[in-house]
């Protein structure tokens, strides 16, 4: 199951980089691989030789990002393994496709420099002072938050408070904060003068203002209902949370509709606008792309218009997109950490040792040990009950760590899920779920713990 | 009105910013009376400093070319007019300028064309909403 939702996800991530850099081969206005060229030289037989070029490699790496894929149907029975495969993949397909981005952009830069292909003046910032006045109107009001905030936070109002579902409000509440933090990046965006006619430029600019904030509300709204009705959902019954993939697919679609809804309205509103522009203003700041991003020490603002695929690029000369892709940079490596740490569950075994006085259970990343004279009763099960992983690892192999078991509450569970035989032992201050991995073993160990 | 400015200039940020108003307002693209942004909104729209801005803004001020009103923020000021400190910071201007054309063997005649032709392009408006 796992391996057909990660590849339905890797197909879509795929296609998704490969969409995001093939729409730089088509002219956008003045832009053509990201460099901006005279309107007469778009279609330039050198240029389209540079083009050509570009398409064909992006279409080989594509094809072998679907064969470098294939190990991780092979690696789907070692969840640590695919892991580490898993994440070195994504990085490796990002960093090729960016790469031949950034050698053909500089291939075709190359030939803007030589032949002199300048549109416009370098270094210069145009200003529309009337479209900057009113600049405050054009986003959606930050108001609209609010309510998504109280629905994040709704679930402590109509059920008891569960602690195990903490992460539900919690990462709705960050959702949130962050849609904030997005909408006041847009807002602080500065306007683009595309023509000399205010009207144009306050309309384009307005209606981008408007849909990206509009989106960045319509986001924390989308999570907060959907984090609200797992933790409801959850709250009901703890076994619907196998289930939860459904609830958080759904919302995936609902995002990404989102975000390429505001897109489209976006450019098709541009592209209306530029339609009737008779005076249109041109800008020249490839130098600022030179190294495949935006980075302009002279500009305080952080977010720009992205020029190639959708979205906004950051100024990676501010220090706030520093720290920013160091805070990325340090989550891929937690999960990559998380993926090793993994390993021996894969590859470990669970070792139980049962001395005159103590029982101690070497297991992988989760090690225990209680007094024998701590067990009140042994009981032996013929499966393990229902459970919820609390702070463990459960993995096809073991059941490790910290569950929530129902019938039993929070218990301490070393079991090999090959085994169904399963030792319920009844501590002082604690339940402890375990077995060998076979019967006759697991039946030895009952004899020797049980008081 | 579109203002351009060289951030790679010899002339500061804000020479040019105030410079950009005053012919705006010379030429008509600015008419008297209508609003300007806040320095707020100006330096976030050009990428700099509010304080830059705000320094523009204070000369143009100073020079009476904008009047900045706490609740409606900056406009051209509806009753621009030369005082005598004006006057004499013009004739000082105009004494250095024209020795500058001199020395670079323009003759007398086409300077007061070149000056008479920069002057004919002025063309002061009002803005009909403040006049309403």
């Amino acid at each position: 199951m796992i391996i057909i939702i990660l590849s339905i996800t890797e197909l879509i991530v795929l296609l998704s980089f490969y969409y995001n850099y093939y729409s730089c081969e088509k002219p956008n206005g003045n832009l053509l691989l990201g460099v901006t060229l005279p309107k007469e030289q778009i279609d330039n037989i050198e240029v389209s030789a540079v083009v050509k070029q570009y398409h064909k490699a992006n279409l080989i790496w594509l094809l072998m990002s679907v064969i470098i894929y294939l190990p991780c149907i092979a690696l789907c029975k070692y969840i640590s393994l695919l892991m580490i495969y898993y994440i070195f993949y994504t990085i490796l397909i990002y960093y090729v496709f960016n790469r031949l981005y950034i050698k053909y952009f500089n291939k075709l830069y190359a030939i803007k420099k030589q032949n002199k292909w300048y549109v416009g003046k370098t270094h210069i910032v145009n200003i529309d002072t009337e479209a900057s006045r009113l600049k405050s109107t054009f986003p959606v009001s930050r108001i609209w938050f609010i309510l998504s905030f109280i629905i994040a936070i709704l679930p402590f109002l109509i059920q008891p408070f569960n602690r195990l579902l903490l992460v539900f409000p919690l990462s709705a509440g960050f959702i949130c904060v962050l849609c904030v933090v997005l909408h006041i990046a847009i807002c602080k965006t500065g306007n683009v003068v595309y023509s000399e006619n205010s009207s144009i430029n306050t309309a384009i600019n307005c209606v981008f203002k408007r849909e990206w904030t509009r989106c960045f509300v319509l986001l924390a709204y989308i999570n907060s209902i959907t984090a609200t009705f797992m933790y409801l959902l959850v709250g009901r019954e703890i076994s619907y949370l196998n289930y939860i993939f459904i609830p958080i697919i759904i919302e995936s679609l609902f995002t990404l509709s989102a975000i390429i809804n505001a897109y489209l309205k976006v450019r098709r509103a541009k592209q209306l606008c530029l339609l009737q522009n008779e005076a249109p203003i041109y800008y020249d700041d490839d130098v600022y792309w030179e190294k495949g991003y935006y980075y302009n020490a002279d500009d305080t603002h952080i977010l720009v218009d992205k020029r190639v695929g959708i979205g906004m690029d950051m100024n990676m000369a501010r220090p706030f997109s520093k720290i920013l892709s160091v805070l990325i940079i340090a989550v891929i490596a937690y999960v990559l950490w998380l993926g090793i740490s993994f390993i021996p569950l894969d590859f470990g075994k669970i070792d139980i040792i049962v001395t005159s006085s103590t029982v101690t259970i070497n297991a992988p990343m989760y090690p225990y040990s209680f007094e024998l004279s701590n067990v009140e009763s042994v009981t032996q099960l013929n499966a393990f009950p229902p459970s919820y992983r609390t702070n463990g690892a459960g993995g096809k192999r073991f059941a490790i760590g910290n569950f929530d078991v129902k019938g039993y509450g929070q218990s301490k569970v070393y079991v090999n899920n090959a085994n169904k035989n399963v030792l319920y032992i009844k501590l002082k201050n604690e339940n402890v779920f375990l077995n060998a991995p076979t019967d006759g073993e697991t039946e030895a160990l009952l004899n020797k713990i049980s008081p | 009105m579109i203002i351009t400015l060289d951030m790679k200039s010899s002339v500061p940020i804000y020479v040019q910013l105030r410079n950009s108003v005053v012919l705006g307002i010379g030429k008509g693209e600015l008419a008297l009376g209508q609003c300007l942004p806040t320095v707020r909104q100006m330096a976030e729209d050009i990428g700099i400093n509010a304080m830059t801005v705000n320094k523009a803004y204070a000369m143009l001020k100073a020079d009476g070319y904008i009047v900045i009103d706490r609740r409606h923020g900056a406009a051209v000021s509806t009753d621009i007019s030369a005082s005598n400190d004006f006057r004499a910071k013009t004739q000082n201007e105009l004494e250095l300028l024209a020795c500058e054309t001199a020395i670079s063997g323009i003759s007398k005649s086409e300077f007061i064309a070149l000056c008479a032709s920069a002057f004919d392009a002025i063309n002061i408006k009002q803005n009909e909403a403040a006049l309403i």
